[in-house]
């Protein structure tokens, strides 16, 4: 018993849901009986509707794009952080560097003064290197006698394995490059050799060692038909300047399947960027009869990427480049695109409709999602419908259970929820039994009451496990369990009897009422003779007993309150023995 | 254990974006003020009740969290972090306002709180009424009562132990129970 001061001092805790259980009931039972606590309780209840009653903020008049456009403009005129940090171990770099200098370099105190005469010691020996004369361009017979040069060399380049050619090349024009003559643009002049052999490999030694130059040289050679296949596919290898350049060897049939196959092998973002730019235009301009298998050719190889497909997939599906559905059909099939669509949930980037990425993460389904999701539907009301869909579609027991938190959140109304759990539902009916474990196991009194009212409000025979479920639920009080397994033999299915019946097995001897009601749900959903198996063990006189009040005619028409009645009834019947 | 993965996976997700921001990726940057920026309103909104200033003061709370971000070791949640930079603007905010305007006295709250400020049908402004409690406690029962978080969360949010968190709330509570109180016993005078 408790003095009206502790009372009084934990009736504003008692409202906070952070105290026990059991101090809250005796907060409650004080208060039946002393009217000075009643009346502070009720205050503390009026401040606490108040409370509740405060106007959300008008979260909708924000422009998060503008904000997020200011807070850009404003960051832009300081440093980076990571500017900053590296700027750091540089100038201590640098310090460190100056002083080792100086210390080499300067000659330190010393107790006896060097003669004069004699040398300063040389502590580090330096290469003395004399470079060549760079070779003079404008004598052509030099030049002519170098270009030969390269010619031989790529020559036998050409006769060694593809996967040497290059190398072969290397050493072979080492000397030439030791002299300074640019070897690399040399080779682009054999592209136009007469010697196919010969200019296919200038082609492969300029793609394996690309520079800027060597790459305009290589679109060039793309012209030339009988290197256009080289040349592609030198292009490919040639680090992203190259597949920056392959629009031309895309557009070409004959270059187009090689091309893709060698991009999607190569991965990396300039990849991704130069096969979405591809299925964009084809979209847009190619010609009707070839429109679609290049977007599907595209489509498919975009889908090979794995993760990097995704947000170019959902830019093409939300630009209207390829049909939505179409999007979707292809991130299903992309290799772990569930962990990336997820972070689509919260990241909502430029150029993606937040409505396709909703419904992508919708037929995805990833676990991960779910929090994102849950998360995103209680901050923003923007597509919250497609949102509440996606965490239907997660489905299971952490989707219903995602749904259910949101109900007990109160922040969003129950006519939104019902299409959803209801979706839930219907999909896994295990999955209200799972939520409703899932809460009581982590002790989530509110989401259990909430659960509960809302599933007696919106019975079916989908919601029978989770009211099985709510009716072994400890932490609900005992008229609302048993309103859920009367529920359960209401509206369940014949299958769901085991469940009851092992709900009735697990109950203690006191649970009397509740025990009644399992054996009212089970004959209602399994007939007597299971109730039969279920009494075994009971003396024969009370077992007569139990299967008469339950085989009365009228039980069935009874309405549910009626069958509530007769549980009460089986009591006697029951306390002669328990099975 | 699902709840925990799915944590875990949510603070992956937030981390990926944290790390590529903290390297200088200002599209991850902008994601996370995209994600945290309707929350950092929110408790700056109902910390000084004024549209235009909690717009303004949360964009200058992300310009703040940029700046910092190097320094951010993530031993508290992102969003618990910037709601501590949102709480120490809302209190240069609410320094600045006192420089220019004399305020009522904290002492003072169940007094003023019994001037009839919303009229009518006995409403009585409880938004008034928490806006005139001492800082800390407003911002306490704000993250508590408005906005539902937990205890280790708002004693992070306030630079304090979960228990002092827990007193402040109370504290605020009580307060505003002998404001309801006062306001109750002078409606009773008046009928």
């Amino acid at each position: 018993v408790r003095s009206c001061r502790e009372i009084r001092a934990g009736i504003a805790a008692s409202l906070d849901e952070s105290l026990p259980i059991e101090a809250v009931f005796a907060i409650e039972e004080h208060v039946r009986g002393c009217e000075a606590c009643r009346a502070e309780h009720e205050l503390a209840r009026e401040l606490e509707s108040a409370l509740a009653r405060i106007p959300e903020p008008p979260v909708d008049r924000l422009d998060v794009e503008r904000a997020v456009a200011t807070v850009r403009a404003a960051i832009d005129v300081e440093r980076t952080p990571v500017a900053r940090r590296r700027w750091i171990p540089i100038a201590i770099a640098a310090a460190c560097a100056a002083s080792l200098l100086l210390t080499l370099r300067l000659p330190l105190p010393h107790p006896h003064p060097a003669r004069p005469s004699a040398p300063a010691p040389v502590l580090v020996e330096e290469p003395r290197i004399l470079p060549e004369p760079p070779p003079d361009p404008r004598n052509a017979a030099r030049a002519q006698q170098a270009r030969e040069e390269v010619r031989c060399v790529l020559a036998r380049a050409a006769a060694s394995p593809p996967r040497d050619l290059a190398s072969v090349f290397d050493e072979g024009a080492r000397d030439l490059d030791r002299a300074g003559w640019p070897v690399l643009r040399l080779v682009e002049g054999a592209l136009g050799d007469p010697e196919l052999p010969v200019a296919r490999a200038a082609v492969r030694v300029l793609g394996a060692r690309a520079d800027r130059l060597a790459v305009r040289a290589l679109e060039s050679a793309f012209a030339r038909p009988e290197l256009r296949v080289d040349a592609a596919l030198a292009l490919c290898d040639a680090g992203d300047l190259g597949v920056e350049s392959l629009e031309p060897a895309l557009q070409d049939p004959r270059t187009r399947p090689l091309v893709l196959e060698r991009l999607v092998a190569r991965r990396g973002e300039p990849t991704v960027r130069v096969i979405e730019a591809f299925v964009r235009d084809a979209g847009r301009l190619a010609p009707a009869p070839d429109r679609s298998a290049l977007v599907l050719e595209g489509i498919d190889s975009l889908a090979r990427l794995g993760p990097d497909a995704v947000l170019p997939l959902l830019r093409l599906g939300s630009s209207g480049a390829i049909a939505p559905a179409e999007a979707i059909d292809a991130l299903a099939r992309t290799e772990d695109a569930g962990d990336a669509v997820a972070d689509l949930v919260l990241a909502r980037p430029r150029g993606v409709d937040d409505a396709l990425a909703l419904q992508a993460v919708a037929a995805l389904a990833p676990p991960r999602a779910l929090p994102l999701l849950e998360r995103r539907a209680l901050e923003v009301r923007e597509h919250r419908r497609d949102v509440l869909d996606a965490i239907a579609a997660c489905g299971g027991e952490g989707g219903l259970a995602a749904l259910l938190r949101l109900l007990a959140s109160g922040k969003i109304a129950e006519s939104e929820l019902e299409e959803p759990i209801a979706a839930c539902l219907s999909r896994d009916r295990d999955a209200g039994a799972g939520a409703v474990q899932a809460f009581t196991r982590a002790g989530r009194r509110v989401e259990l009451q909430v659960s509960h009212a809302f599933l007696v409000g919106h019975a079916g025979a989908a919601c029978a496990p989770a009211f099985v479920a709510l009716g072994g639920c400890a932490m609900l009080p005992a008229s609302d369990r048993r309103w859920a397994v009367l529920l359960a033999g209401e509206v369940g299915r014949g299958s769901d009897a085991e469940a009851v019946a092992e709900l009735y097995a697990s109950l203690k001897p006191a649970e009397r009422e509740l025990r009644a009601a399992c054996l009212v749900a089970i004959r209602e959903l399994a007939g007597l003779e299971r109730v039969e198996r279920a009494l075994e063990g009971l003396p024969p006189r009370a077992l007569r007993r139990a299967l008469s009040l339950l085989s009365d005619a009228d039980a069935k028409s009874r309405p549910v309150s009626t069958v509530a009645r007769l549980a009460r009834e089986l009591e006697s019947a029951l306390a002669s023995g328990t099975p | 254990m699902a709840r925990t993965l799915e944590t875990m996976g949510e603070a992956a997700a937030e981390q990926g974006l944290i790390r590529r921001a903290r390297a200088g990726d200002r599209g991850a940057f902008d994601a996370l003020v995209r994600l945290h920026f309707a929350a950092v309103y929110a408790f700056l909104h109902r910390m000084i009740r004024s549209h235009e200033d909690a717009e303004d003061l949360a964009q200058e709370c992300f310009v703040r969290a940029w700046r910092s971000l190097p320094h951010y070791r993530a031993e508290s949640a992102f969003s618990t972090w910037l709601l501590r930079i949102a709480l120490h603007l809302s209190h240069d905010h609410h320094r600045e306002k006192l420089r220019r305007a004399p305020i009522v006295a904290i002492e003072e709250v169940e007094v003023a709180a019994r001037a009839p400020e919303a009229g009518g049908e006995g409403v009585r402004d409880i938004a008034g009424a928490i806006s005139r409690l001492p800082e800390r406690l407003r911002a306490a029962i704000v993250l508590r009562a408005l906005e539902g978080r937990e205890y280790a969360e708002i004693a992070q949010v306030l630079g304090v132990k979960p228990a002092t968190a827990r007193t402040h709330v109370m504290q605020a509570r009580r307060m505003l129970l002998r404001w309801l109180r006062g306001g109750r016993a002078d409606g009773g005078r008046a009928k």
